[in-house]
């Protein structure tokens, strides 16, 4: 219950049929946001959540980078090996008959060293090399589906919130409405009273609770509405996270299914080795296929590098967008200057990356504040520019394989 | 049997319950056969067997790739168990936590993938299968500069059989020696496992033959156990030793054993399957082959045991009696004939 003279005043109001004016009730209206208040540092909190879990999301994808090219980089090992065996293959003797060959063998009659390798040995431990490198690429295509449905999750759970956040800013701005039309409607019937007049006395003290009520319901409407733009920029962030990561699950799934499918070739053609006592035919068939395989294999290589080139220009996009730097959001929210350090990362990784590969030496770069949370790969441990050069050279040109 | 015939034999793929039955059934026919220290380790051989069955790996395999010839599972297969088992600690580190996968498991299938994987991995990392290949090498004796080793090596060889090569010998001086040894450390050089690995899948003979030409090297025994061809009732009937299988259920195994050795008394075939080398060649070449024999000192022993039903085991006896030789012939249970009362351990 108010004073003497705010009840007149109410009276004096609630008489007015007049429907657009605004009643003093609206001074102490509760306005019901839905969630959790938020507050400068109840947002900041969250935000920073938020990025926090993105930088492990990147870092995650980062970490997936590498081993992408660690498996592509083993896949060329592998192609290696294969040619030294296909080289072997060629040193092999082959035996005219079983007893004619034997007779060299006994003693007293002259011999040739034994032969260091079996081709079908070697052969069988090259298979298992690849099969394994297969596999962890297999199970490396699982965990980015289950990394894909993470961020299908995350999306979900940042729309939910961008919608109370959006719901709460419409609350704010229509009591925001309302309060301001009170305030200037009483600011106009104030305007004809004397200054000490009791009802101007009245009237000046609900203008002063507007105007608290303006200040803090003001900034409510502003912390929702970052939040809205924050949180929506998050997401699509996420967005692009995913897709990436469909992506390359597709990519490397296509290649692990390609892979399995030269291992079952090999496979069949290891049972041929040491089935013929004459093994001339079976060398030149395994010669053969071998190098069929080898050509495989380098269009194998070739995809992987794509992929991981794919992978690369997507991620180094993708941080770069994550890197926002708002001053608005930095004046209301007083946001950590970490984010403009890692967008300064970001573009300094560039630069290196693009001076080596021009060949030159790095240009002279800024001076670099300490590390941001995400760090990007340098260029030594992700050369995908020799990695697709050596793959156009193809099988004749070891020298350009990447190491 | 030329090089391009084994090559163009595709595999025989069994899907789900055929897997499963095929696995019950090899599982018994080798469990059954009691082999010895002359074969490959049986204990790695069944535990790779329930390796590839759906018990273990949940349903992550939905087909087995069989080899038609030798009945045993396709080198895809055995490599699988060893690739699956050298990288379960490595899966298993890179899964969501547990209750996460409980959780969502049910639900989703990218979940429910990794769910069956964990269960999969965890069973492999907890009991991994031992090796079905592998290579040792055991001092014997040392009196320098002369080592007696035995040397074993287990294989998978080209044929899809399952084989034990090994081998009893004495390296003396040498510019080359086939034993490297290092203190009372010993091992094969290279060109010793090429050698195994070349000769391992023919006569014991003719490793003991290279074996003795190799400088400073004198060989006591060479022995070669191999197990398989399995004939489960699952695989389509081949010609020879499948024939002998009778009714839907017929099933049967072979293990021979392939010896060249100085202490043999005398040369003994006792595997109706498979001639001496002698009986093998040519009336010219024969005579040279005798003589080598006899500078070298040693004689040859063959000899086959097999385990199969009792519906098929008249003809296996028959042909047995028929080849001249007495072979022990295990007839598998009742109960393992049928791969659904047949208990997996």
């Amino acid at each position: 219950m108010g004073t003497d003279a705010e009840t007149e005043l109410d009276a004096n109001i609630d008489s007015d049929p007049d429907p657009h004016v605004v009643p003093r009730t609206v001074l102490a209206e509760q306005v019901r946001y839905q969630g959790q208040s938020i507050t400068v540092r109840s947002l900041e909190s969250l935000i920073d959540g938020e990025r926090t879990r993105q930088n492990q999301q990147v870092q995650e994808l980062q970490a997936l980078r590498e081993r992408n090219t660690e498996i592509q980089r083993s896949v060329v090992e592998e192609l290696v090996r294969l040619r030294q065996i296909a080289q072997e293959v060629g040193a092999e003797v082959p035996k005219p008959g079983l007893w004619s060959g034997l007779r060299a063998l006994i003693p007293g009659r002259r011999k040739g060293a034994l032969v260091e390798h079996s081709v079908e040995q070697l052969l069988r431990e090259q298979y298992h090399l690849s099969a394994c490198r297969v596999k962890e690429a297999a199970d490396f295509a699982d965990r980015l589906a289950v990394a894909e449905s993470e961020l299908y999750d995350e999306i979900d759970r940042l729309n939910q919130r961008i919608i109370e956040s959006s719901q709460n800013k419409a609350t704010a701005a229509s009591f925001l409405s309302r309060l301001q039309t009170f305030m200037d409607q009483t600011t106009a019937r104030r305007r004809p009273l004397g200054a000490d007049s009791v009802a101007a006395l009245t009237m000046q003290a609900d203008l002063d609770r507007g105007h608290r009520l303006l200040s803090e319901h003001a900034t409510q409407l502003q912390l929702y509405h970052t939040a809205v733009e924050r949180l929506s920029q998050l997401k699509d962030s996420t967005r692009m996270l995913s897709e990436t990561i469909a992506s390359l699950r597709g990519d490397i799934t296509q290649y692990v299914m390609a892979a399995s499918e030269k291992l079952d070739l090999v496979s069949g053609q290891i049972r041929a080795i040491g089935a013929a006592a004459d093994a001339t035919a079976t060398l030149l068939e395994m010669k053969q296929s071998l190098d069929g395989l080898s050509e495989s294999l380098n269009q194998t290589t070739r995809f992987v590098a794509e992929t991981q080139r794919y992978f690369r220009e997507n991620l180094d996009t993708l941080v770069g967008r994550l890197e926002v730097y708002d001053h608005e959001t930095r004046a209301s929210l007083e946001v950590n200057l970490d984010l403009s350090r890692a967008a300064d990362d970001a573009r300094i990784a560039r630069l290196v990356r693009n001076a080596l590969s021009d060949g030159g030496s790095p240009a002279a770069l800024p001076a670099r504040r300490s590390a941001a949370p995400r760090q990007l790969a340098t260029a030594a441990a992700s050369p995908p520019d020799r990695a697709r050069d050596a793959g156009d050279r193809g099988p004749r040109d070891p020298e350009g394989s990447p190491r | 049997m030329s090089a391009g015939t084994v090559s163009g034999l595709p595999g025989c793929a069994l899907q789900e319950a055929a897997a499963e039955s095929y696995l019950a059934h090899a599982t018994a026919l080798v469990r059954e056969a009691r082999l010895g220290a002359q074969f490959p380790p049986g204990r790695a051989v069944l535990a790779s067997l329930e390796a590839l069955s759906v018990r273990c790996h949940r349903g992550l395999y939905p087909q087995l790739l069989v080899e038609p010839l030798s009945g045993l599972p396709a080198l895809k297969e055995w490599t699988r168990v060893r690739t699956d088992t050298q990288l379960a600690q490595q899966v298993l580190a890179g899964l969501p936590p547990p209750e996460q996968l409980a959780e969502r498991g049910p639900h989703h299938p990218a979940y429910g993938k990794q769910l069956l994987k964990g269960l999969y991995f965890s069973a492999l990392a907890r009991k991994p299968p031992p090796p079905i290949e592998q290579l040792v090498v055991a001092l014997q004796r040392l009196a320098a500069p002369r080592v007696q080793v035995q040397v074993t090596l287990d294989k998978l060889d080209a044929r899809g059989l399952l084989v034990r090569c090994m081998v009893e010998l004495v390296q003396g001086p040498s510019p080359r020696p086939l034993i490297e040894r290092r203190g009372e450390h010993v091992a094969a050089a290279p060109e010793l496992q090429a050698l195994l690995y070349r000769r391992a899948a023919q006569d014991a003979e003719l490793l003991f033959i290279e074996l003795a030409a190799q400088p400073g090297v004198s060989v006591r025994r060479v022995c070669v156990g191999t197990i398989g061809p399995l004939h489960p009732p699952e695989l389509p009937s081949s010609e020879g030793l499948g024939e002998l299988r009778r009714g839907p259920a017929g099933q049967l195994a072979t293990f021979s054993v392939d010896t060249a050795a100085c202490d043999l008394t005398a040369d003994r075939n006792n595997d109706p399957l498979t001639d001496l080398l002698g009986q093998r060649l040519s009336a010219a070449a024969r005579a040279e082959y005798e003589e080598a024999r006899r500078r070298l000192g040693y004689r040859v022993t063959k000899d086959r045991k097999f385990v199969v039903d009792g519906e098929s085991l008249p003809a296996v006896t028959a042909l047995c009696q028929g080849a001249g030789t007495r072979n022990v012939i295990y007839p598998l249970p009742a109960a393992a004939r049928d791969p659904d009362s047949w208990p997996p351990r």
